[in-house]
């Protein structure tokens, strides 16, 4: 697994395009050029809202512990898998 | 509240209905239409190349498609249209495809050609009446006895033949004579749409039906279905599901969004030929950008956001109203559907 580090920003991957419908509670993702779509829970696309705002991973990490209420270690552990699977799917990629 | 979009692979076919041309020998006075010039219509390799998208758009999805190909009269284009009937029969994702004509220019030598096509499911005319008068003056003198002759070259020549009304206060009394005319012709299938204000039908606003008028027409049109004749009557639109939710044959929730979309003569992609307004173009834009991205389709999928009477409805997984006929009457496509009678 990667490593991620707190000063890292990553940005969603070209063609990448975010939707929810909150009222149903529906998260998905999709790529606009493959026609690849995935469905996600609401946890995982909070977290690909704010890579796509351009936040390095430390203040994702900061407003993940504040929003979902969990200790910062449990909450570092939690993003970098996530973030793996999305680096995995290339739904993200590194900012250069 | 509940939405058939909550599994994005709920729906299994997607349908296109792809007006290749505007040019029209008829001037319908219901015509969705008002222009007939067919501007910046595509030549045959832009519609080859966007039936290709539509395979590759498929395959992706793991769809099987379903498609329309009309106009305008898409006949009036009959360079165009058979090498893309060719081209269309040859693609693995499309199970079927219907042509949608006024038959004013099918003879035994376009059906000789049509033959080849296995995959031509039905060729849908439309009648308005069964009252040769009363057709014309809907569909301009001489059409009546030039459909009849259509429908019986093509069930000669055994295709399928459906046929299509469009109602209004102008025949709303017509829908028993004619299904029992067609019955008597041997008319596979028929169906009736709910006129639409818009194009050259905009002038027939003074013809347009009450709730209360529709709701009578569609309970008679429910009748006559049930009584499962030879003549298959078909409910597939919204409002339909109010006279029976409990059958699935009996309405069809509006598939803008849903599982449809429509191709016009110059590529511009609308989410319904009766919902005229422009989310991409098949040309520029692919299939994915423009069903994942278009505000106007997830805005409509959300049924939440169906306005009016739609929006507390218990029928609204199985309706969600005539997006059109809001957008129509009202300016806003989430408006609730202005001819409910509920």
């Amino acid at each position: 697994m990667l490593e991620i580090n707190k000063d890292d920003i990553f940005i969603l991957s070209d063609n990448i395009f975010l939707q929810k419908i909150e009222e149903l509670g529906k998260y998905w993702v999709f790529n606009i050029e493959t026609g690849e779509h995935y469905s996600f829970n609401e946890t995982s696309y909070w977290i690909l809202e704010h890579i796509a705002a351009n936040l390095p991973m430390k203040s994702i990490l900061r407003n993940f512990i504040d929003t979902f209420d969990v200790d910062k270690s449990q909450a570092k552990d939690d993003l970098d898998e996530t973030i793996n699977k999305f680096l995995e799917e290339k739904i993200i990629k590194r900012r250069e | 509240m509940d939405s058939r979009f909550e599994n994005f692979n709920v729906e299994t076919e997607f349908y296109f209905q792809w007006h290749i041309t505007e040019k029209c020998n008829l001037r319908c006075k219901h015509c969705y239409h008002d222009n007939y010039t067919s501007v910046n219509e595509l030549n045959s390799d832009g519609l080859i190349y966007i039936a290709d998208k539509i395979e590759a758009t498929l395959k992706r999805w793991n769809k099987k498609g379903t498609l329309s190909l009309t106009g305008g009269e898409p006949f009036m284009v009959k360079d165009k249209v058979f090498p893309l009937l060719q081209h269309i029969s040859s693609l693995k994702t499309i199970h079927h495809f219907d042509i949608l004509t006024n038959g004013s220019l099918l003879d035994q030598t376009v059906l000789n050609k049509l033959k080849e096509f296995k995959k031509l499911r039905r060729v849908q005319l439309s009648l308005e009446s069964a009252d040769q008068n009363l057709n014309d003056q809907i569909r301009g003198k001489g059409s009546f006895e030039t459909t009849l002759s259509a429908i019986r070259l093509l069930k000669k020549n055994d295709f399928q033949v459906a046929i299509m009304m469009t109602i209004s206060n102008l025949n709303k009394n017509e829908v028993e004579p004619l299904v029992n005319l067609l019955k008597e012709e041997s008319v596979d299938t028929f169906s009736a749409e709910r006129l639409i204000p818009e194009g050259m039908g905009a002038n027939l606003k003074d013809e347009f039906l009450t709730s209360e008028e529709l709701k009578d027409i569609f309970q008679r049109i429910y009748s006559l279905a049930m009584k499962k004749d030879k003549i298959r009557i078909l409910l597939y639109r919204p409002l339909f599901a109010l006279l029976n939710g409990n059958d699935p044959t009996v309405g069809a929730m509006c598939s803008a969004g849903t599982n449809a979309l429509t191709i016009m003569h110059d590529g511009t992609v609308y989410p319904c030929r009766r919902l005229p307004i422009s989310i991409g173009n098949a040309l520029k834009d692919s299939f994915y950008k423009i069903w994942y991205t278009s505000d106007v389709l997830w805005n409509i999928r959300n049924s939440k956001n169906i306005k009016g009477k739609c929006n507390n409805c218990n029928f609204i997984p199985l309706c969600r109203g005539c997006r059109a006929m809001a957008y129509a009457l009202t300016g806003d496509y989430l408006a609730g559907d202005p001819q409910c009678w509920k």
